[in-house]
């Protein structure tokens, strides 16, 4: 089989321009825009195009004006000036400082430069997701995603039941990873994590593009995380609950880092029985923290995987600590 | 110019309608200048269009409306979480493979057949190669060896002697998020591999459009973004709203009901408008048609009292605010 085509580019668009010729300028951009290419890319016709492939022939000398009627006229002479120069009075404006009454500045301020107001800003630092766009895709999938039993079929059971005789009624099948359950969303909005406010609004947005708001509600707590809530317009607030099966993504520092003056933290037996809880009810816990993993409470790497919100973290990182049957750690 | 390009037929203007066919369930379609770039685009490039748009603004109807007008054959698959590159393309149907193994050791009727004798072919087996697909890429000798194979069910609406066929793949974001690279290679080469190694290719000459149709509830990957064509549907305009209507309801032409085309527009852009500013979803061009059959085959128009029940059922789906219905 040949190699994939490339991607859509300056081929198709020479391919389409010699297949559907048109001199239509909204022809044009209709079909620079369906190869997602700017609208007005294509011009009909542009005055100053010259060929950049093939060497330019040299010029040849150009004839006189006179005897050339499509030459352009020569321009028009310069208006101008006038021999006198306007009059500028300065005069000093009333309650202004003489130079010699200025208050001396302490030297602390003195020594700064002054402030520009209308100087113009820098533009905003470009912020860089923690998890790159590159792999993000990815690694959430791999985070959220749970076995599914509808891949190929299971040799190995079907072997063992025809061996002992039983009947095949189901065809059975082995896992493969699905994300039709979608994930719990659970976004620790604390003062504490004021830094990473940003990049928790970022990471909802990498999640619903991988999986669809519906499938992805999001919670946002401040202390402990049971008490999560989700705003919709329809419904107002709703409590979190735990869905079985269904993964819980949590974004914390399970309390870990504290600010003077601060709100109180909720404590590692508030996230143990948070663990204990998920863990009744069956649902796994992936918590995705600003915190290296050796930070983290040991007790609580036991009972879900912790992976570290960092830009070097990658998919096949969360697969190893979410084995291939799905198992979280226990 | 391709053979496709050449014979692909556009409605003719002014109306730019394709007129549909009530017996098999073609409606009829308003073809757009965006929606025929699109399509000859599609054609001369011979990549898949992906189409989104908000629900009911005619995605899937477009694919159905093309292979009518053009005399192609048609077929559809709607992508669900369970949908695997093997449906569309060929799966062995192990437990029929397995059932016959079994009747043969017990000494049935039936024989145990070669593996790919139970191969499925999937709609892209079907779309690209017809003539291969029943006879799963086999000679027919060696199909008439076997007294026990079964020829698989060629699809109804997959025309004989069609010179193109339009496949529609619909609802690609609700697939699962690795599907649309698995698709890449098909759809790119026109071809795939059976199990064994066979390569099923699409004849050159065949004209083949691929149209992919998402609601966007969630990103598609950027390689399968940047391999596909785009045509986004908008919302029509009010009086394109009318010449839908009039078109879908041509044995209706009289000027009672072109009034209640017209007022079901008006009321249809309200909603529209107020669905928007509450951040719900507005309603769709099959819904404002819901709501005109519904006013003419109820004899009611938007000035009735009953309108109102219509509004919410047919427009709204929601309760309204202000109501709290």
């Amino acid at each position: 089989m040949a190699s994939r085509r490339s991607e859509i580019g300056l081929g198709d668009l020479v391919q389409t321009l010699v297949k559907l010729p048109t001199g239509d300028q909204a022809e044009l951009d209709r079909m620079a825009r369906c190869l997602r290419f700017e609208a007005g890319a294509l011009a009909v016709a542009t005055p100053d195009y010259r060929p950049t492939l093939r060497p330019r022939p040299s010029p040849e000398p150009l004839p006189s004006p006179a005897t050339n009627p499509a030459m352009p006229s020569a321009p028009e002479p310069p208006i101008p000036l006038p021999d006198e120069i306007l009059r500028i009075d300065i005069a000093k404006l009333p309650g202004t400082w003489d130079a010699e009454s200025i208050p001396i500045l302490p030297p602390e301020i003195a020594c700064r430069a002054p402030l520009e107001l209308d100087a113009p800003r820098p533009p905003p630092v470009p912020r860089w997701p923690l998890f790159p766009p590159r792999t993000a895709r990815g690694l959430l999938g791999a985070a959220v995603m749970r076995p599914a039993a509808d891949g190929d079929p299971d040799l190995a059971r079907l072997i063992q039941a025809i061996i002992l005789k039983r009947p095949v009624r189901i065809l059975p099948r082995l896992p493969r990873p699905s994300a039709r359950s979608g994930c719990q969303l659970l976004l620790d909005f604390s003062d504490a994590l004021a830094p990473w406010w940003e990049d928790l609004r970022a990471l909802i947005g990498q999640f619903h593009a991988l999986l669809g708001e519906a499938a992805c509600p999001v919670y946002e707590f401040t202390g402990d995380p049971r008490d999560a809530l989700h705003w919709t317009e329809a419904a107002g607030e709703e409590a979190w609950r735990a869905v079985p099966n269904q993964p819980l993504v949590l974004v914390t520092d399970f309390g870990l880092i504290r600010i003077p003056g601060g709100e109180p933290r909720p404590s590692l037996a508030i996230w143990c029985r948070f663990a204990e809880h998920c863990r009744r009810k069956g649902v796994p816990v992936v918590a995705i923290t600003p915190l290296r993993r050796e930070r983290c409470p040991h007790a609580l790497g036991q009972a879900m995987a912790l992976v570290h919100w960092n830009p070097t973290t990658r998919a096949a990182d969360i697969k190893r600590l979410i084995d291939r049957q799905g198992r979280y750690p226990a | 110019m391709s053979n496709a390009l050449t014979t692909f037929r556009l409605p003719a203007p002014p109306d730019c309608v394709w007129p549909g066919d009530e017996a098999t369930g073609v409606p009829p379609y308003l073809v757009s200048d965006e929606v025929a770039t699109a399509l000859k685009v599609a054609l001369a490039t011979g990549r898949p269009l992906l189409i989104s748009g908000p629900p009911g603004s005619g995605k899937t109807t477009l694919a159905k409306a093309t292979a009518h007008a053009q005399g192609w054959g048609y077929l559809k698959h709607t992508l669900t979480s369970r949908s695997r590159l093997e449906d569309l393309t060929a799966e062995i149907d192990q437990l029929q493979r397995l059932h016959d193994a079994q009747v043969t050791a017990a000494g049935g009727a039936t024989e145990l057949m070669p593996e790919w004798a139970y191969l499925k072919p999937g709609l892209l087996w079907w779309g690209f190669d017809a003539h291969s697909a029943p006879l799963k890429g086999r000679e027919l000798a060696e199909i008439e060896s076997l007294k026990s194979f079964r020829p698989p069910s060629r699809p109804k609406t997959l025309r004989e002697a069609g010179a193109g066929v339009v496949i529609l793949l619909d609802e690609i974001d609700k697939a699962e998020p690795d599907l649309p690279n698995d698709l890449l290679e098909p759809l790119d080469q026109r071809a795939f591999s059976l199990p064994d190694g066979t390569e099923i290719q699409a004849p050159k000459t065949l004209a083949l459009l691929v149209i992919i149709t998402t609601n966007g509830e969630r990103d598609l990957p950027p390689a399968f973004l940047r391999r596909c064509l785009h045509l986004e549907l908008r919302r029509p305009e009010e009086e394109e709203l009318q010449r839908i209507a009039h078109f879908h309801f041509r044995d209706r032409r009289s000027p009672e009901h072109a009034a209640v085309f017209a007022a079901v527009a008006k009321q249809f852009d309200e909603v529209e408008a107020e669905t928007k500013g509450a951040g719900r979803r507005p309603p769709g061009t099959s819904e404002y048609l819901d709501a005109v059959r519904a006013c003419l085959e109820l004899g009611i128009t938007p000035d009735s009292d009953t309108w109102r029940q219509v509004e919410q059922a047919t427009l709204r789906k929601q309760p309204r605010a202000d109501r709290g219905i």
